[in-house]
């Protein structure tokens, strides 16, 4: 009876799971980050608890109890993924969805940060969602060690885990304090999440973590692009002049750049340098985005009603 | 004509609310980092009006899950347009970790035996 059914369910494989995921040389090593905080979850509250401790591992000074309000949703009895996102963007660290796969997880560790993960500890047609802090593992074990729910040191088999992690699309965060950037960055994705802090972050913390970028992809035009929006939001015209024009110069087909360029010699009062470069990315543009296109005829339009009005370069241009 | 009307009252009266939001966007026509990466990712960009609406919505729909207004108005504070706009579609179907089990009978037998073989992971000390 017993051995049928396991063949229905289709977990016969009991093979150890992390010795696959670790490199060479790090197959015997068990790492535990055994500083990290533990708060046990009230009812349903795995969400706040989890997250007050990947924050205070990050070095934000949070009790559960004030994240209740922020992420946990009462008629739900639970917290949305999403808003356990945007909570972490309010205290000014940065929340960023590692690669889906369990060596970049094992690598957030050893780099000594915990990872925020999300479970569904039961199955597709009774899901058990579940957040819960993954610290460490050992793989002579084959074990995961992970901070959840009322247990402060729960051991998990590998194999488990992984399985109950990827009935999620395999999601879990890491809380990157400024400056701090994750061990396996994708450049989009770091770049997409540094940008979702723009309105919450002042632009000093937006830098602190696109500096690191920049050495990690020196020819990404998309970098020079961000910095040059958080400088022109620092106030720093010329500075962000010269990140935009780094930008074109890595990447000439980076039409956002270009409208940016063009809108601050606008608005510093370089209408006819800002008229050239819009007018130079509409030709670039075409009609293949547009929304694209809308921006820049905005930002044509803008600096027409500029030099119309007799506005002139205060000094000399950027 | 009648359905016409009542949009474009609709549209008139969003408009005027918005006037206040989009006077504080002084740069109207800079391209965010968050949005040039949803324009380079070729998926649908956001403007302005659209966002601050569902912005709007969103708020509604955590204050109808239980959420107290003003906590509402925070959380949605750091939301991008992209996660509003995934909220406001889709948030009675998205999963909400909980991390706790409320069921009986025969659901409970089922996850018992699943958890015993080693499928499920619901019970913490077994």
């Amino acid at each position: 009876m017993i051995p049928a059914f396991v063949v229905f369910t289709g977990c016969v494989s009991h093979g150890p799971v992390l010795p696959d995921a670790l490199p060479k040389g790090e197959s015997d090593s068990t790492v535990e980050l055994t500083e990290t905080p533990f708060f046990p979850q009230a009812r349903y509250q795995c969400g706040p608890a989890s997250l007050a401790t990947v924050l205070t591992s990050a070095g934000v000074d949070v009790r559960p109890q004030a994240l209740t309000s922020q992420v946990y949703l009462p008629e739900k009895h639970g917290s949305l993924q999403i808003e356990m996102v945007a909570a972490t963007r309010r205290y000014h660290r940065l929340p960023y969805r590692i690669n889906p796969n369990l060596s970049d997880l094992l690598a957030e560790l050893r780099a000594g940060r915990p990872v925020l993960v999300f479970q569904n500890l039961g199955v597709k047609m009774i899901p058990v969602w579940h957040y819960a802090v993954v610290v460490g593992y050992d793989p002579a074990n084959d074990v995961m060690f992970l901070r959840s729910g009322k247990e402060r040191r729960r051991v998990t088999s590998a194999g488990l885990f992984l399985k109950t992690w990827k009935r999620t699309g395999k999601w879990a965060i890491v809380v990157l304090r400024p400056g701090e950037m994750p061990v396996n960055p994708d450049l989009e994705r770091y770049l997409a999440a540094v940008g979702a802090m723009a309105k919450t972050a002042p632009p000093r913390l937006l830098l602190a973590w696109l500096r690191p970028a920049e050495k990690q992809w020196p020819q990404s035009g998309l970098v020079q692009f961000a910095i040059g929006n958080a400088l022109y939001d620092q106030g720093k015209a010329a500075a962000a002049a010269s990140a935009f024009r780094k930008a074109l110069s890595l990447d000439p087909t980076l039409l956002v750049a270009r409208n940016n360029l063009a809108y601050l010699l606008g608005r510093q009062g370089c209408v006819d340098q800002g008229l050239e470069e819009v007018d130079k990315a509409l030709d670039q543009a075409g009609d293949q985005n547009a929304d694209l296109k809308k921006t820049l005829l905005e930002t044509r339009s803008e600096i027409e009603a500029r030099k119309e009005s007799g506005a002139a370069a205060s000094g000399s241009c950027p | 004509m009648k359905a016409t009307m009542k949009l474009v009252v609709t549209v008139v009266a969003g408009m005027s609310l918005l006037s206040t939001t989009l006077m504080s966007v002084a740069n109207a026509a800079m391209i965010g980092t968050q949005s040039a990466m949803v324009m380079e990712q070729r998926s649908e960009y956001i403007g302005d009006i659209k966002n601050w609406l569902s912005q709007e919505n969103v708020k509604k729909q955590l204050v109808q899950l239980g959420v107290n207004p003003s906590d509402a108005s925070e959380r949605i504070s750091s939301m991008t347009p992209d996660e509003l706009r995934t909220l406001h579609q889709r948030i009675d179907e998205l999963p909400a970790g909980a991390g706790l089990l409320e069921v009986i009978g025969i659901v409970f037998v089922v996850l018992l035996i699943l958890e015993l073989l080693g499928v499920t992971n619901v019970f913490s000390r077994i």
